[in-house]
């Protein structure tokens, strides 16, 4: 490293974070050099409260600053449906589409052998626990369609089936809106298989 | 389809070079080691963003750069495309077709088709079976856009069940079921394609090497599989109606085999590819002679398995291999090439391994150093 040390060092705590390379921890590096000192304060408080004060909730193990979180509190949600997640940015998603009216679950993670990730390391028990309550009819199991998702909703699906709970898993398919032809053929050949009868 | 251009830009020996090619036939000459294979190893990599030779993108890095950049200019029926593509050391790989990146870039694949044929193929009958079922697989790739994306998949499926294999005391039954259904699920799949993609690929094969022999031999290929039954058994295109069921049931079996070993025993990645001649196994049984025509009716075959799947020729690749045929053979591949096929040949002599086909192709000197190529001829 060719910068004195209060550079470098800032270097290298920014590019320990996801997606950022050693040019890109430069270049912001040196931006927050040039930012204002008030700025800059803020922006370290920022960081240093988000963690203080952010917790996983007891019930939805989402992240919150209360426990339980603002969306488990509500009295106008159907507390008898989870919708199971993989991470708190699927919640966001979930919410807009304005249309669900269930809870949540987030696993905060997904099943992955390869990273030491198994059923222990994601927020499973919760469920579990939630489930053996009593008072839930379904199940919605919303984790990403990729291999790793694929096999956690397995698992799960597989776990809940003693329960007597009903067990639903998102359909894949085509996004609205668009033309057949644009439609990569993966997606396409998923939705033939998910066809259904009219 | 033809190649009409290449530029090259910190790949391998090559700093900076750009060369206009013949549409039909090209030849690259010069002693070995001046980067005659690395020009065709561009060109393979334009058209299946891998090498043939090298796992590790890094390694097709010139030395001491950060990163190496290929575009070249191909005609199809349809068309012509540009296509880009570049990786860095930093930011991976990248493509872009006409300029305009592609966000998947697995997309780029199938724009150039190419067949790469070179003396270590001749491992194609005797190696190990990952060389015949990469074999398959590549090609399959090329073709098939939903393959594309069916192979890594599966892969990924592979390896994060292997690693659970491995955890022993993780590796509860539920948690593989969680992974079985999908290896099932993607392993069947991959199955299906590979046996269908064989049966064409066995009846050219079948009608080229007749050609290539005079008659005298008749080659046979067959798909062995390990998910049904014991070991490897031949599956015929009839029979897959039951292979889901019998891929499972073969897994649940397999299951404290795989505890202990730590890895994944049944699946198409321990699959096969059985070829035999006059009903002998080739594997066992075939003479160096042999080999080479099986190997050089299982690469036309390629070719015209291509054409079939895509309606035009792939660009061939062939590197060093005139003078691994006889006069004979080579005559037969010389004559295909009359048929309106790009080519692409290495050699370290023009006399000897070109015989003849000098005066019609554009001839490249490939000597390293700072002028890399030169154009001898102009055809």
């Amino acid at each position: 490293m060719y910068y004195v040390e209060p550079i470098a060092r800032l270097i290298r705590q920014l590019s320990r974070l996801p997606g950022i390379g050693p040019k890109t921890a430069q270049r912001l590096a040196f931006f927050i050099l040039k930012m204002e000192k008030r700025q800059v304060i803020e922006l370290a408080n920022a960081m240093v409260r988000a963690k203080d004060e952010i917790g996983y909730c007891s019930i939805c193990c989402n992240l919150t600053d209360r426990d339980p979180c603002n969306l488990c509190r509500r009295e106008d949600r159907d507390h008898s449906i989870i919708c199971v997640v993989e991470e708190p940015k699927d919640v966001v998603a979930m919410e807009k589409t304005r249309e669900y009216k269930g809870t949540y679950h987030v696993l905060q993670g997904a099943i992955s052998p390869m990273e030491g990730i198994g059923p222990e390391e994601i927020r499973l028990k919760e469920l579990l626990a939630r489930v053996k309550d009593g008072g839930i009819r379904e199940i919605i199991l919303a984790t990403n369609p990729d291999v790793e998702g694929e096999a956690t909703a397995m698992y799960i699906a597989r776990l809940m089936k003693p329960l007597g709970v009903k067990v639903t898993r998102i359909a894949r398919g085509l996004p609205e809106g668009g033309a057949l032809e644009y439609v990569d053929e993966v997606t396409l050949l998923k939705a033939l298989e998910g066809r259904y009868e009219i | 389809m033809f190649l009409n251009d290449l530029k090259l830009q910190d790949f391998r020996n090559y700093s900076r070079e750009s060369l206009t090619f013949n549409p039909n036939l090209n030849l690259l000459y010069g002693p070995n080691g001046v980067g005659k294979t690395n020009i065709l190893e561009a060109i393979y990599y334009l058209a299946t963003i891998r090498s043939h030779r090298s796992h590790r993108d890094s390694d097709l890095v010139r030395w001491n750069r950060s990163g190496f950049w290929l575009e070249g200019r191909v005609y199809r029926k349809e068309g012509d495309y540009s296509l880009q593509v570049s990786y860095g050391h930093e930011a991976g790989k990248k493509t872009g077709i006409n300029g305009v990146a592609q966000t998947r870039i697995g997309d780029f694949v199938g724009h150039l088709n190419a067949v790469f044929f070179s003396p270590e193929d001749l491992q194609l009958v005797k190696g190990s079976p990952s060389i015949r079922r990469q074999f398959l697989d590549s090609e399959l790739a090329q073709v098939n856009p939903y393959y594309r994306r069916l192979l890594p998949a599966y892969l990924r499926i592979l390896e994060q069940r292997n690693s659970l294999l491995k955890a022993v005391e993780r590796a509860s039954d539920s948690a593989l079921e969680a992974w079985d259904a999908q290896l099932v699920d993607y392993g069947t799949r991959i199955i299906r394609y590979r046996v269908d993609a064989l049966r064409k690929l066995a009846a050219l094969a079948r009608l080229l090497h007749r050609r290539v022999t005079g008659g005298e031999e008749e080659l046979e290929l067959a798909y062995l599989t390990s998910v049904v039954g014991d070991g490897l058994q031949a599956l015929r295109n009839g029979d897959l109606s039951g292979l889901e069921e019998s891929f499972r049931l073969r897994l649940k079996a397999a299951r404290r085999k795989e505890l202990r070993r730590g890895y994944t025993l049944v699946g198409p990645h321990r699959d096969d590819l059985l070829i035999t001649l006059n009903g002998t196994d080739a594997r066992a049984f075939a003479s160096q002679g042999q080999q080479r025509t099986t190997v050089l009716s299982l690469k036309l075959a390629e070719l015209e398995f291509m054409r079939a799947e895509t309606g035009e020729y792939p660009v061939l690749l062939l590197d060093d291999v005139m003078s691994e045929l006889d006069q004979k053979r080579r005559g037969l591949l010389v004559n295909l090439l009359q048929g309106g096929l790009q080519t692409f040949i290495t050699c370290t002599d023009l006399d000897h391994a070109a015989a003849g086909l000098a005066q019609k192709a554009r001839v490249f000197r490939v000597s390293g150093g700072n002028t890399c190529l030169e154009v001898v001829n102009g055809a």
